[in-house]
């Protein structure tokens, strides 16, 4: 809760956030404008710092009014230099490496916090001091520049700062400008001191993170890790010194959040994580905890995007707040499950200090904190392709079919993950990130960029996409093929090839009347099971021959599931060509008849614990649902997903935009609950009328 | 031992403490012009037929025995008359047009079901409802059902009408942890007026409950225009002062969703030009019953 004046400059700042400017194309710009200049037989390793630091001096500082937290995207760059940006584009498009899904990661932002920057360049020093190869010298003086030219950035901000203060008719305002002068002159270059100066001090740094050069075509995604451990000495330090109230803790935080909107552009995802275990494996639940997840309701931006870490022990003050944040309308934090994710670590191989200390890098997917260089959904697999190649001619057992649709998987997986043992080998050789491997454990011991497997962890991590229309098109194929011998599979192949144009009460029987996954049904979801093991076993299989790489899998699909839907054409389980494919790990569009628990049990009788990589269950609820007694229910439900291995859900409370779309679209929302009179139905199986009913209705309980 | 059922709804949240799953018996005593579950009052099984859903493929007609179902050009006649609620032509169906509701179970079958979200009653502290239609019309059956899932450590609860031999209540009383008793209308001449039958025996089993110890949940259906007066409200609050078990009193507002139902069973609704109470109404209801009552009301 935020006093009546700090609501205001919250509320400015956001008005703004909404709509940020953010382009990096000047940084970039001056970066290869330098790294092309005069040839001098250098290598682009040779060039890199400099490059860097002549880049960093063209960023002019920024600081709003209002601002608290201060570091955000410079100006796009000038009109009339586009052409010969341009050009260098072309030229570095010709000699760097394109793609590879890294950062979403968290950096080590304890050792930021507790060394200063400057701390950090001291250990790279001494390094020096004894660094023998050529190799790590180079890495270790880029990094070093790489490091002061960060720090320089900061110093200018300091100034402009004090300038901006010497000109400030508002005498507060004036304050904290000088406040800030002062802040940024000691962080990121120093430890800090109290909580002001670490959040400044963590953003700074992930704000210049946020600029990657050889990474100009991506937007960076570094998440802000665990601030309720991090920032907690801080906060609790400055709090009985008297520093700080918690209210203003809120406020700073806000001020973080809303600085996250300031350099990722939306469509994306970021934020951090709160709650979990510590290293020594003890409940991490306080104050900064709820603050940290306040910021979601009190900004209302598309970032942070909020994760709590569920634990068995974790009182139920931290669950609540987290629903009554969901219930306003926000669609996080989403609910992650420590008990299961910190097991999936340790089957990779994350020992048992390390294995509570990780982020959902931006989604779901999971990379240990301080210490990533994960690829993330690398790349999306759609599981349909390989079973509609499969049914390309008859079989005489069910088995044998699924026999073919594993050897196809198994050939996809196995091609898709050499392409990405390809670009990561291309990479090594044709690219770096020496103020990132600063941040990331272990490069700097093993004096090798992040880029070179400085990296504690470099996994890659392919997500499969289309989970439930594979288990639903199994079962048809099973019953109708093999146990009702009602259809051939050339027959089911000629309906799908016309996309079921004349062949509608077929596709409504292959919808309606074989069991679907998310229903707590047996016959459907026996073949998630099996067919997430297969998943599991090719990733294992690979991991063991490619020496040195970890393949973790993943079953969440971001937006994927529409980009895949629309190239695959119609499956047998009556979905039409182009539609969607399932959303997460959950049932498919519409064919959750049975309500959330049946779904729960579902999406919960496969091991989630090896896809590390995430898994994601959707549920959907309308806004009453949350009301007093209710809420707790919902509450109960996600700690039974919980207990039964759930990795996380995501609950959105739908309003009443949505309640007209599921009118307009009802196939995409049958799972949607609203509440009638003291019960709960499903929407879109109400009439036309008492549709219009219960949205008027509901417009009034909001 | 074999009970006849209209549904099963799990992930039930308004209907006792807890996530609970709630099975509906079929058939009812009462025939409450507002009801908004038609299909609840007989023990027969029905079908509900949606017109707009149906593709006119002709599978129901070949499937039904009687003859019930016929297309005639662009159109599906579905005769109800001779109709022995058999629902071969549910079963054929593809596209959901025709549904049947109603169909027998034993208790080990209804309990499995109900068994399967256990976890959930475990960390909701919810359990297993059972409602209707009336529960009670079926109370031997109930009763085992009861039985078996107290047996079990469920939570049970039992949303009734009130209306059964006063026996009957005494048997389940033993394994029931709540009752959700309806309170109708106060006015005994209204009450049978409107749900064809005396309140007289209701009132009686809601005392013989109450005598027994039994913990109460008074439900009270609010319709605009019939019982939204004050001398129900006063007779709500004064049957919940006069008996001690009386946990709280709910308000159920009416909301016409039976209507809907209804036309799918090709039957009459009580109540055709009803629609859902005006805004701030089931509020205004709520505060009367509250000055009048010593235990807290609330809406359902």
């Amino acid at each position: 809760m935020l006093s009546g004046k700090e609501t205001s400059r919250i509320e400015t700042l956001r008005e703004k956030a909404l709509k940020p400017v953010i382009s990096y194309d000047g940084f970039y710009y001056h970066f290869y404008r330098h790294m092309y200049g005069e040839e001098d037989g250098r290598t682009f390793r040779e060039r890199y710092g400099e490059a860097y630091a002549a880049a960093m001096e063209h960023v002019e500082p920024d600081i709003g009014p209002g601002e608290l937290i201060v570091g955000k995207s410079c100006r796009p760059l000038e009109e009339d230099r586009q052409e010969e940006w341009e050009k260098l584009k072309a030229r570095a498009a010709g000699e760097f490496v394109h793609g590879g899904q890294d950062s979403h990661m968290a950096v080590d932002y304890e050792l930021l916090l507790e060394q200063g920057i400057a701390g950090i360049i001291a250990d790279i020093d001494s390094r020096l001091e004894s660094a023998q190869d050529q190799g790590k010298i180079l890495f270790y003086r880029a990094c070093r520049t790489c490091l002061n030219a960060v720090v320089g950035l900061s110093g200018r901000y300091a100034a402009h700062a004090a300038s901006l203060a010497e000109v400030e008719p508002d005498p507060e305002r004036k304050e904290e400008l000088l406040a800030l002068a002062d802040i940024c002159a000691r962080v990121p270059k120093h430890p800090a001191e109290g909580f002001w100066e670490a959040v400044q001090s963590i953003h700074f740094v992930t704000y210049c993170l946020s600029m990657d050069p050889m990474r100009y075509f991506a937007w960076q995604q570094f998440q802000l890790g665990h601030p309720d451990r991090y920032l907690l000495p801080y906060y609790q330090k400055d709090l009985a010194a008297g520093k700080i109230t918690p209210q203003r803790a809120g406020t700073l935080l806000d001020c973080l959040g809303i600085q996250i909107n300031n350099r990722v552009p939306s469509g994306l995802s970021c934020g951090y994580m709160v709650g979990g275990r510590d290293r020594e494996g003890k409940l991490v639940a306080n104050e900064l905890t709820l603050l940290c997840m306040d910021v979601v309701s009190d900004i209302r931006l598309v970032y942070p995007a909020v994760g709590l870490c569920y634990t068995r022990e974790m009182p139920d003050l931290y669950l609540e707040r987290a629903c009554g944040i969901l219930a306003k309308g926000c669609s996080h934090p989403a609910i992650f499950n420590d008990d299961i994710i910190s097991e999936g670590l340790k089957i990779y191989g994350v020992p048992e200090e390390e294995c509570h200390d990780y982020i959902h890098s931006t989604c779901v997917e999971i990379t240990p904190a301080a210490s990533s260089s994960v690829w993330v959904a690398s790349p999306y697999i759609n599981l349909m392709e390989p079973f509609l190649e499969s049914m390309d001619r008859e079989y005489d057992r069910m088995e044998d079919f699924v026999e073919e649709i594993r050897g196809r998987l198994d050939r996809r997986i196995g091609r898709e993950l050499a392409g990405q043992m390809e670009l990561r080998r291309a990479r090594e050789e044709k690219s770096m990130n020496p103020l990132l491997s600063c941040f990331v454990k272990d490069c700097l011991e093993r004096g090798k960029d992040i880029e070179q497997g400085g990296a504690r962890y470099g996994w890659i991590m392919p997500s499969f996409v289309g989970l439930a229309n594979l288990v639903d098109s199994l079962t048809v194929v099973e019953q109708m093929v093999f146990g009702e011998k009602r259809y051939r599979i050339a027959e089911i192949r000629r309906m799908l090839d016309c996309n079921f144009e004349g062949f509608e009460k077929e596709r409504l029987e292959m919808a309606g009347k074989v069991p679907k996954y998310g229903n707590d049904d047996d016959r459907a979801d026996k073949w998630s099971i099996a067919l997430t093991d297969t998943i599991v076993a090719e990733c294992r299989k690979y991991t063991a021959a490619y020496e040195g790489m970890t393949f973790v899998p993943s079953a969440f699909c971001w937006i994927m599931h529409t980009i895949l839907g629309e190239e695959t054409g119609a499956t047998p389980d009556g979905r039409l060509a182009g539609y969607p494919l399932g959303d997460g790990s959950g049932a498919a569009q519409g064919r959750e008849k049975k309500g959330p628990t049946a779904s729960i049990l579902s999406s919960t009788k496969w091991s989630h614990r090896e896809f590390i990589g995430g898994v994601a269950v959707n549920m959907k609820f309308s806004a009453n649902t949350f009301r007093k007694d209710s809420g707790k229910a919902v509450m109960a439900m996600i700690k039974a997903y919980m207990m039964r291995g759930g990795f996380e859900m995501q609950i959105n409370v739908v309003d009443n935009g949505t309640l007209l779309k599921a009118r307009r679209n009802p196939e995409q929302y049958e799972d949607l609950l609203v509440r009638i009179g003291g019960y709960s139905d499903y929407f879109v199986r109400l009439s036309d009328k008492m549709q219009e009913e219960v949205i008027q209705r509901t417009e009034h309980e909001l | 031992m074999r009970g006849k059922i209209f549904n099963v709804q799990r992930f039930c949240v308004n209907d006792g403490p807890g996530i609970r799953t709630i099975l509906f018996f079929k058939g009812c005593p009462l025939d409450c012009a507002w009801c908004h579950n038609p299909e609840s009052k007989s023990m027969e099984t029905e079908l509900f037929y949606k017109e707009e859903k149906c593709l006119l493929c002709g599978d129901c007609r070949d499937a039904c025995q009687q003859g019930c179902h016929r297309l005639e050009g662009r159109r599906h006649i579905y005769e109800r008359e001779g109709c022995t609620g058999c629902g071969s032509c549910a079963d054929v169906c593809p596209s959901e047009a025709l549904e049947r509701t109603g169909r027998e179970v034993t208790v080990q079958e209804a309990l499995e079901e109900v068994l399967r979200d256990r976890i959930f009653y475990e960390s909701s502290g919810g359990g297993m409802t059972l409602s209707g239609g009336e529960p009670m019309l079926q109370w031997e059956f109930a009763y085992e059902l009861l039985r078996e899932a107290k047996e079990r450590g469920l939570h049970t609860c039992m949303e009734t009408c009130g209306f059964a031999p006063a026996e009957a209540y005494r048997k389940v009383w033993e394994y029931t942890d709540l009752f959700l008793c309806d309170y109708k209308m106060t006015d005994d001449r209204l009450h049978e007026m409107y749900t064809g039958v005396s309140n007289v025996r209701i009132l009686e089993n809601l005392a013989l409950l109450d005598g027994l110890g039994a913990d109460i949940v008074l439900r009270c259906p609010i319709i605009p225009g019939i019982n939204d007066m004050e001398e129900h409200f006063r007779g709500i609050a004064d049957t919940a002062n006069r008996l001690r078990g009386i946990l709280r009193i709910e308000v159920e507002p009416y909301h016409p969703l039976g209507r809907d139902k209804a036309a799918m069973l090709g039957k009459r609704y009580g109540l055709e030009d009803s629609g859902f109470p005006e805004e701030g109404a089931v509020e205004g209801w709520i505060r009367r019953i509250q000055d009048m009552s010593r235990v807290e009301v609330k809406r359902a």
